[in-house]
């Protein structure tokens, strides 16, 4: 009996050990990355536009060019890295990879373990998704079932906002991609499908004409560069990178291959982090001055 | 450096062992149950289905038995489970598919059965190999005998087939009872969605994560306890020689 008891002993310390935890930093992760002249990005890849594979078999998508051109200013070889939804936020705490683009929202309970970089690369929203004439309101999907993407804040938004209006909670069904919540949506397994309108135009793709969002936009979805927490030096950065891109014209020239008025997957209202028209004129990117 | 990582990570129980997080722990704990059990049941009959579908005199059968062993056999259990959620309703013409995509457990029931047409076939396999250790030669000698066949499969075959395959059956089970996990693609509320939704949500995906792997140790390590208790007390040689003396009074 106590072999037994301490082989289970043991395999609890052997998971403890495979999961990995968090290590304490030293020295920064950009001096490290710089020495060893790779950067290891975190992606995903079955979330189109934003990171997916196409019909010819290449890892594309807006989140894979932006590390594209991130690791080029940096100057060092770009170590892809696959991702998912529920281990994106995990990677980046064991300092698995050194960055993750990967539609990854800012959200507060994210935050309190990683670090994100400045500003939010992509301003989408989510919104709920179903058969055209189906729903009215997002109230009407109290108590109905709606497909989420685990590891989607999706999840705890859309409850929060029907329930906010006193409605039933909805019954929530969690899907393993997002091709998996439209393909349930479109065998009529659940009522409506929720994500980030982005990802929806790009899962829906052609077939999206039978459906339609319901209601608005209802919970910001800021798409973030998120980077381990506690370096300010190599937070800083990568959003020094980021701005450069954005000031000198770089992430708008890939902003618009994908989702600009001609590009992949034209985006209406524009998703470009801009200031407010009123106060500072047409298409300010958020950058800070120097 | 592997002790440090250890140190540093701050266990916070508390968090995890709370409100809605241990609602899902608890309702996991249920419905993984359910699944372990329902489908190793059900395929354990499958199972038994296909020897005797596999020992048939008639060839059509003998063939269909084969052919089913193949596809339980040769394709992952992940993709039955997938089958039966996403496909298998889209056999069926209209109202029958409404009926079956709108059921709200349909995700529940396309997990067992793709859990247990997976494992049967292996099961069938199982007990066959049992069946075909029992050597010719006491089956011949029982016919010369003079004894019905119903006598020959109590007392001759059956009595010496379990003893071969019950430990390969209770090791199929047991990993049947692990595969149940699977059923979080098909988002069926079992302990490993649970630890996912967890870790997705909270991001103390270590904690979550021991509960599962204790769960999963713990039902895995009564149920082969048992099991060895069921093989020494009732399948072992003194048993059998009891049986074999019963087969001589007979005679």
């Amino acid at each position: 009996m106590r072999k037994g008891i301490v082989f289970i002993f043991c395999l609890i310390t052997a998971s403890i050990l495979l999961t990995g935890c968090g290590t304490v930093k030293q020295e920064s992760i950009l001096d490290k990355v710089l020495e060893r002249g790779v950067v290891n990005i975190g992606s995903g890849n079955n979330t189109p536009p934003m990171n997916y594979i196409d019909e010819s078999g290449n890892w594309t998508g807006f989140d894979l060019e932006l590390s594209d051109a991130i690791a080029e200013r940096l100057g060092v070889k770009l170590k892809r890295v696959v991702v998912n939804n529920k281990t994106r936020i995990s990677d980046l705490a064991n300092g698995t990879v050194d960055m993750v683009a990967s539609n990854l929202s800012h959200t507060r309970s994210r935050d309190e373990q990683i670090d994100y970089v400045e500003p939010a690369y992509l301003w989408t929203g989510k919104i709920a998704y179903a058969k055209k004439g189906k729903f009215k309101n997002l109230t009407d999907l109290a108590g109905k079932k709606i497909a989420v993407d685990q590891g989607s804040n999706a999840y705890i938004a859309i409850q929060q906002e029907i329930e906010k209006v006193n409605g039933a909670k909805p019954d929530i069904q969690t899907f393993q991609s997002s091709a998996e919540c439209f393909l349930a949506l479109k065998q009529g397994k659940v009522d409506a499908f929720t994500q980030d309108s982005v990802i929806i135009a790009g899962v829906a793709g052609k077939e999206g004409v039978e459906y339609e969002p319901i209601g608005g936009v209802y919970s910001p979805g800021l798409y973030s560069i998120g980077v381990p927490p506690n370096d300010s030096k190599w937070r800083d950065k990568i959003s020094f990178i980021l701005q450069d891109l954005m000031r000198d014209g770089t992430y708008d020239k890939i902003y618009d291959k994908w989702f600009g008025p001609d590009g992949k997957f034209p985006l209406q209202p524009s998703a470009k982090p801009v200031l407010p028209k009123e106060a500072f004129g047409e298409n300010q990117l958020y950058v800070w001055p120097d | 450096m592997i002790m440090g990582s250890i140190i540093n990570y701050e266990f916070d129980w508390q968090k995890i062992l709370s409100g809605q997080y241990l609602e899902w722990i608890l309702q996991g704990f249920q419905i993984s149950l359910s699944l372990m059990l329902l489908s190793s049941l059900i395929a354990v009959v499958l199972g038994v289905l296909l020897t005797f579908g596999q020992l048939s005199k008639h060839r059509v059968i003998r063939f269909i038995s084969s052919l089913y062993i193949e596809l339980c056999r040769n394709i992952p259990t992940l993709i039955w489970l997938l089958f039966f959620y996403y496909v298998f309703p889209e056999l069926f013409s209209e109202p029958v598919k409404t009926m079956l995509n709108t059921n709200p457990s349909l995700n529940y029931w396309a997990s067992i059965a793709g859990l247990s047409i997976s494992s049967s076939g292996y099961i069938g396999e199982i007990i066959r190999g049992g069946i075909s250790g029992v050597s010719r030669e006491q089956v011949s000698a029982a016919h010369t005998l003079g004894h019905s066949q119903w006598e020959i499969w109590k007392y001759i075959i059956w009595p010496q087939a379990i003893r071969i395959c019950f430990p390969p059956l209770v090791s199929r089970i047991i990993h049947n009872m692990k595969n149940s996990s699977l059923a979080l693609a098909l988002s069926v509320h079992e302990i490993v969605w649970a630890t996912q939704q967890i870790e997705s949500i909270t991001f103390r995906g270590i904690e979550a994560t021991i509960i599962a792997t204790l769960f999963f140790l713990s039902i895995n390590y009564v149920f082969s306890r048992l099991a060895l208790l069921v093989e020494k007390s009732f399948l072992t040689d003194k048993k059998l020689i009891n049986k074999t003396e019963k087969v001589k009074d007979v005679a």
